[in-house]
């Protein structure tokens, strides 16, 4: 077991490896518009040429590739070209703000998606239909619209919640409850849609199999198989999706971030693309791999105590 | 699935059926035709519409609904957003088509690849998961400089990023159906693997891959919307991203100009989803109508005429099951079944005669679209048709008890042997956990399990066919039940192991003193075991007596056939095994897939 | 429709370098009753930029919004007061030699780091050396300095290699920000600035990237010139979001699109709107015909003159809240001339006459890179312009690849918005060859004379002559073809005005005051 999790997290650094060479090499040519960028207006080329060169950005490409390659390892991450920030600072900063969102709308939804999706394939009738068609209202309303109509009810007219901004939760947790509240509803409406009909879906499979029937024979209540044998045997394609969700909610949470105007990591990393803010993309390029290698061996993990069969170690 | 139950028969006519069911499907029929509605509007958009995208007219700024020539006004800069809207369309359907073509052409070339050829499959995986680890969003912005904001080219790598998916799809199905008896056969008459894999295994996974597309083509139009949202993309190509985006800035003046893109982006994204469910639903033979898990329709038990003492008696039972028509299509019609207490009843038919059916209406377990439109079944004269849920809940385990078939597909994969054994104990007399636990061991140790704690421990993909259904028959008899129903208890396990579980069962039997009705299409275990015979055949009975009656003079002319029968059985099996067609375990194991 | 402006303070503030959704129009209208929370007492004041200010090391002082923050920590030798007058700041007095190309700079007495450091002469000198010698905008801006010396503790004399009307207000913004030559040194001078200004850098309350606060020095010696304790500035690249801040109180003072005015005028808020801040304008740049034969011709740059109808692009896409003009300069600024906006009325009968005249009766294309701040005004553009039969392709250019799009005289003709700013200023932008705002090098022995007429003008109402024969040689030449300019709105909660009238560009927290 051991062995294994340290055989996936090398991998997972091998992966942390290709994936910033290849995007150290997809960013390269555009270096030149990069340093005219930070420049601004009104310079000349050689003045380009020359900030170029001062800041090491006229070497070849895989020897600034390891250079930073070299530093990374040693958590020296760089600073930004364009604030000077060191940047593993910044880059965990708005990455603890998104997780922050994300995992709060993702706890949510798993209660919610689970409650409904269990309620739904065990009871069938009028609650199956009432979930399917907020399900359906989900995957309809784009989450602007929601956010844009929670924003003008609940901060302009009642003034109950922020319209903008976000407070960390070290510094008062109360305030950052508010803060965030509007971004996770509008986050969650989505993600309940999707995960709700995953959770449906499998549990109405499992719910047809075999071993229900005949733990019900044994005189075992309807509730503790549906909860305790078929939830546990659905839970494993349901976990799976939620580590998709979970990644995609990492950029994803993009738009409610710009119209909330919270610093977090999606819109950190559009700004930094945006401005070719190579050591900031690298940063982010770099925690954005590693992560998704954590979800990912986590969710595994999780998947073979849930489902024996899948126990790959 | 057990092979009796009517909805899980395999469908003769099935393939042909695939469409009409897809027509029948009103999820498929209603998002297909939205869809095609909004493609064909998007296709028209030069005709419907009297500007184009990019027309603007200084005298229709923030124009409303209605003004001549602009039926849904004009945007922020003059333009017709009727005619916007419509472009809008084809630009989200070339993302579609962009995107999820890209992705499948990667993916099943991959996956066909990876999947087939073994040495070829580190190689490939290690790629997709390379790609699955990059950032997509960062990466398509990163590259914005060399595509120069061209949302085609950028779909085209969002195709890439998406490709994993179906790579993962196709490889499994590919490695899953290539050692199946087909691909064999086609490689001994002589097939190049390119044929192979052209024509069996592209037809295999055919299903699980145009569901994904559906899905492909929802998430390309998203990620479309969510770029040019951003603003990233000319400003030229319509766009409901950049209609919303412009609607959103211009919100107090004119609300309606973010409502029209994202309604027409919703309804888009949200039919392709649903009708990826519903062809998914269709192709994969489920339907996913979930219905209350213990809700048994069930008629008044009908007046009795018999007030006989007999442990169980069944009367005049009918089962119906609804056709999709809406009409109830009989599978049981009026049967009629005696077991006296400590007697052995042996209900013997064909697959699909309604014996599990009968079995099943006895234990309370009958699936939940099933309905009992007459008849009585009471034991020890107490009347079960008509018990709640919780009253039956009493019953089982305790009074009735239950050996299925399939021992495999009966036990819980994901809990150990032992708990699920100790669960059922205890709910059924509520013995304290250490006692449930040793009576367990002890209950192993006496249907012959060699190691009890070992089994007990073990999850039920550690031990044997064998080993599982001692485990069952285990559970069965843990309460002491006054009358078990063993459904085919031998049929799917090796020829030497069923003499053993028939000689358990036997003993058993004389050890408790219970009643068993068994249930099996196999005269052979029947003569091993039973007192008495009903033979059933669509639905009826047509035939009882007691064991030596029917082997020496059997009247009615099926059970002289079931019987001459008999001396084939070992080589001819009746009863497919469940996911016994190569087709059903494709479709089983996509499913497991999502 | 307003736009947060980067004006051309200094030579980089081209508006396209600012945040994304700039032009994006929103809209005012429902509304209703809603007033803000009693705002934000008027000790402190919370405003909205749209894109980070970057590094605080004053030789990569941003221009535009970045200002409200990096102004307020760092004192700089002169200042642009709300009237749009250089006024004496951290230096008392600024004096010519006759030969105008000695500067001298008599600081303040007793001004102090918040480190305790003196504000002298050698502070000020090791600033202006490393703006000088750092390649960059700054350098650029300076370029004129030979030599800078700290004559004595405070005095500095500024000797440059040629006469340069620029320089003044160049000095007049970021490039005289003053450093304590010890932080400067620091690794951490990117991020932590030691302050010269009224205001120091509060690093505990401040989120890089997304908020910054800043607190008073009540030992800086113009403290009474800063009614605010506290400053915030929230970076808020969403115009919807700062309306919906604003209306939430949760900001007291911003900058809004036009069409927002109504609604936060009827929740209680004060608006103030400016006329013109920056100027939107198609650059005709490529003067010979070089890549675009075309526009080589005076008649057809003529013609596209007259393509635009100003006055109702002005009341229709702005709102109002604009002016329709054809020059490039600020109409509150010397060079303005009233009369040459009426030299190219909205004809395209007559645009297409000269074009047939020049030979080009069916018109001609053109590629035009496609900004993301320039799009919400490129169909109306297009539009009028294919109107006299020039048809236009956008092509979409990412943000960091604009100046390099411009610079390399890839696109013959191209559409921008810039900022007003001094006059010298912006003819030093419009004109230094080589560079995204003249790519194709134009020059002309004409107007290379009046700039040398303005730079050598010790009078300044000579000054004031050549900087308006320049902007007519623009016009008459037809090198641009402007089309309006862009105002702005400013909206304070109770309690907070902002004091200028647009003759300023300018960004400074000194605009604001407070008020019952």
């Amino acid at each position: 077991m051991l062995l294994y999790v340290i055989r996936r997290l090398v991998s997972g650094l091998v992966l942390a490896v290709l994936v910033t060479l290849i995007t150290f090499l997809l960013l390269a040519p555009s270096f030149d518009g990069i340093v005219s960028n930070r420049i601004g207006i009104g310079v000349t080329s050689e003045a380009v040429r020359a900030l170029k060169a001062d800041m090491g950005l006229d070497r070849p490409v895989l020897v600034q590739y390891l250079d930073w390659l070299s530093d990374a390892v040693r958590g020296d991450l760089g600073v930004s070209f364009f604030s000077g920030e060191a940047v593993g600072h910044t880059v965990g900063q708005h990455l603890g703000v998104t997780l922050s969102i994300v995992v709060v709308t993702l706890l949510l939804t798993v209660a919610v998606s689970v409650t409904l999706g269990v309620l739904a394939a065990s009871r069938g009738g009028a609650v199956d239909r009432i979930t399917q068609a907020a399900s359906l209202t989900g995957h309809l309303v784009p989450n602007l619209l929601i956010a844009i109509a929670l924003v003008y009810l609940l901060a302009i007219r009642l003034k109950l919640l922020p319209a903008t901004g976000f407070t960390p939760v070290t510094e008062d947790p109360a305030a950052w409850a508010r803060s965030i509240t509007i971004p996770v509803i509008a986050l969650l409406v989505a993600s309940v849609a999707g995960l709700t009909a995953q959770v449906r879906g499998t549990m109405i499979d499992e719910l047809r199999k075999d071993y229900v029937r005949t733990l019900r024979t044994r005189g075992i209540s309807t509730r503790a198989v549906v909860l305790r044998h078929a939830l546990r045997n659905a839970a494993g394609p349901a976990l799976t999706v939620l580590s998709f969700e979970f990644v995609a909610l990492l950029g994803g949470a993009l738009i409610v971030e710009k119209v909330f105007a919270i610093p977090g990591f999606g819109s950190y990393a559009f700004d930094a693309s945006l401005q070719g803010d190579v050591p900031v993309i690298m940063g982010i390029t770099l925690f954005a791999v590693l992560l998704v290698v954590t979800i990912n061996l986590a969710v595994d993990l999780v998947n073979g105590w849930l489902n024996p069969k899948a126990r790959i170690f | 699935m057990t092979a009796e139950t009517p909805t899980g028969r395999p469908d003769p006519r099935r393939r042909r059926s695939t469409a009409h069911k897809l027509l029948r499907d009103p999820q498929a029929v209603v998002t297909a035709g939205l869809l095609l509605f909004i493609v064909a509007m998007g296709l028209l958009a030069p005709l419907l519409a009297s500007h184009g995208p990019n027309e603007s007219s200084l005298d229709h700024i923030d124009a409303g609904i209605g003004t001549p020539d602009y039926p849904l006004g004009g945007d922020h800069s003059g333009r017709d957003i009727w005619a916007r809207l419509l472009h809008s369309i084809n630009t989200s359907v070339v993302s579609a088509l962009i995107g999820a073509s890209i992705a499948l052409i990667v993916g099943v070339a991959a996956g066909l690849v990876g999947g087939y050829y073994d040495r070829a499959r580190s190689a490939t995986e290690w790629t997709f998961s390379l790609v699955m680890t990059f950032p997509g969003l960062l990466l398509l912005i990163v590259l914005m400089p060399l595509t120069g904001g061209d949302f085609r080219i950028t779909m085209a790598i969002f195709g890439v990023l998406l490709s994993p998916g179906i790579y993962r799809i196709v490889r499994n199905q590919v490695v899953g159906v290539k050692n199946e008896l087909f691909v064999d056969a086609a490689r001994v008459s002589g097939l190049t693997d390119r044929r192979i894999l052209a024509r069996h295994v592209l037809f295999a996974v055919r299903g699980p891959v145009i569901i994904a597309t559906a899905f492909l083509c929802g998430s390309s139009i998203g990620v479309q919307a969510g770029l040019a949202f951003l603003g990233v993309g000319p400003a030229t190509v319509p766009s409901f991203g950049s209609m919303a985006a412009e609607g959103f800035q211009n919100l107090y003046i004119a609300p309606l100009q973010v409502v029209w893109p994202s309604l027409v982006l919703g309804t888009m994204t949200a039919s392709l989803v649903l009708l990826g469910n519903a062809l998914r639903d269709t192709l994969e033979g489920a339907t996913r109508r979930p219905s209350k898990v213990a809700a048994l329709k069930a008629a008044k038990a009908s007046a009795v005429d018999d007030a006989s003492s007999a442990l169980l008696v069944v009367q005049d039972l009918a089962i119906a099951y609804p056709t999709p028509s809406g009409e109830l299509n009989e599978v049981v019609s009026g049967v009629d079944l005696r077991l006296e207490a400590g007697e052995t009843l042996g209900l013997v038919g064909e697959s699909g005669s309604g014996k599990t059916q009968t079995a099943f209406a006895v234990l309370g377990v009958l699936p939940p679209e099933a309905v009992i439109t007459r008849g009585s079944i009471r034991l020890d004269g107490r009347e079960l048709l008509g018990l709640k849920e919780s009253e039956l809940r009493g019953l089982r385990g305790r009074t009735i008890a239950y050996i299925p078939q399939e021992p495999m597909s009966n036990l819980d994969p994901s809990a150990t042997v032992g708990s699920q054994l100790v669960e059922g104990l205890r709910a059924a007399s509520g013995v304290s956990r250490q006692e449930a636990r040793e009576r367990v061991l002890a209950l192993l140790a006496r249907v012959g399990i060699p190691d009890p704690e070992h089994t007990f421990g073990s999850y039920p993909h550690q031990i044997s066919g064998g080993m599982a259904q001692r485990v069952l028959i285990a559970g069965a008899v843990a309460c002491r039940p006054v009358l078990l129903i063993a459904d085919e208890p031998t049929t799917a396990l090796d020829v030497t192991v069923q003499a053993e579980i028939l000689d358990l069962l036997r003993d058993l039997q004389e050890e408790m003193g219970m009643a068993v009705l068994l249930v099996t299409h196999n005269f052979g275990v029947v003569a091993d075991i039973c007192d008495r015979i009903a033979v059933m055949r669509d639905g009826r009975v047509v035939e009882t007596g007691t064991s030596l009656e029917i082997f020496r003079e059997a009247r009615h002319p099926y059970t002289r056939m079931l019987l001459d029968s008999v001396l084939d059985e070992e080589t001819v099996r009746t009863d497919p095994p469940a996911a016994a067609s190569p087709m059903a375990a494709v479709a089983e194991s996509a499913g497991k897939e999502k | 429709m307003s736009i947060s402006p980067r004006p051309l303070q200094r030579r980089s503030r081209i508006l396209t370098a600012t945040a994304a959704a700039a032009l994006l129009m929103t809209a005012a209208c429902g509304g209703g009753s809603d007033s803000p929370d009693a705002s934000p007492s008027a000790e402190k004041l919370a405003i909205a930029i749209q894109a980070p200010p970057s590094s605080f090391e004053v030789t990569r002082l941003d221009g535009g919004q970045a200002a409200y923050v990096w102004a307020s920590v760092y004192d700089t030798l002169l200042y642009t007061d709300e009237k749009g007058q250089i006024q004496p700041n951290a230096a008392e007095s600024y004096t010519y030699s006759e030969d105008r190309k000695t500067l001298t700079f008599k600081l303040r007495a007793g001004m102090a780091f918040s480190s305790g450091a003196p504000v002298n002469a050698a502070a000020a000198k090791a600033s202006l050396d490393a703006v000088r010698t750092t390649p960059g905008l700054g350098q650029s801006n300076l370029a004129s300095i030979d030599s800078v010396e700290a004559a004595d503790d405070l005095t500095v004399v500024v000797k440059l290699k040629e006469p340069d009307d620029s320089l003044v207000p160049y000095l007049a913004g970021g490039s005289s920000a003053i450093a304590d030559p010890a932080a400067m040194k620091q690794p951490d001078a990117a991020t932590n600035p030691v302050a010269s200004g009224p205001y120091t850098l509060d690093k505990g309350a401040t989120v890089s990237g997304s908020s910054y606060t800043l607190k008073k020095r009540e030992d800086y010696w113009n403290a009474a010139a800063y009614p605010f304790e506290t400053i915030q500035v929230k970076v808020m690249p969403d115009r919807a979001a700062v309306v919906n801040a604003l209306r939430a109180g949760e900001l007291n003072a911003g900058s809004v699109d036009s069409s927002q005015v109504e609604t936060l005028k009827s929740a209680g808020l004060r608006i103030e709107q400016i006329k013109a801040s920056s100027v939107a304008t198609l650059f005709l740049a490529d003067r010979e015909g070089d890549k675009l034969e075309p526009l080589g011709d005076l008649k057809v740059r003529q013609a596209i003159n007259m393509a635009f109808d100003r006055a109702k692009l002005v009341q229709t896409v702005l709102r109002g809240t604009g002016m329709p003009t054809a020059q490039l300069f600020n109409p509150k600024g010397r060079a303005y001339d009233a009369a040459l906006d009426e030299l190219y009325p909205y004809d395209p009968a007559a645009a297409k006459k000269l074009l047939a005249e020049a030979g080009y009766a069916q018109g001609f294309e053109v590629t035009m890179p496609s900004f993301v701040t320039t799009k919400p005004l490129e169909p109306v553009i297009a539009q009028s312009l294919a109107d006299i039969g020039v048809k236009v392709t956008w092509e979409s250019v990412p943000l960091q690849q604009q100046f390099t799009a411009l610079g390399s005289a890839k696109y013959p003709m191209y559409f921008g918005i810039y900022g007003l700013d001094h006059d010298p200023l912006l003819v030093d932008t419009y004109t230094a060859p080589g560079t995204p705002t003249n790519p194709f090098k134009s020059a002309d022995p004409e107007l290379t004379k009046l700039i040398g007429d303005a730079d050598k003008a010790g009078d300044p109402a000579e000054a004031d002559e050549a900087y308006k024969k320049i902007n007519q040689f623009f016009v008459k030449n037809a090198w641009f073809a402007p089309v309006m300019d862009i105002g702005m709105s400013w909206v304070t909660a109770k309690g907070i005005t902002y004091l200028g009238d647009g003759s300023s560009a300018a960004i400074s927290i000194r605009y604001f005051g407070t008020s019952d």
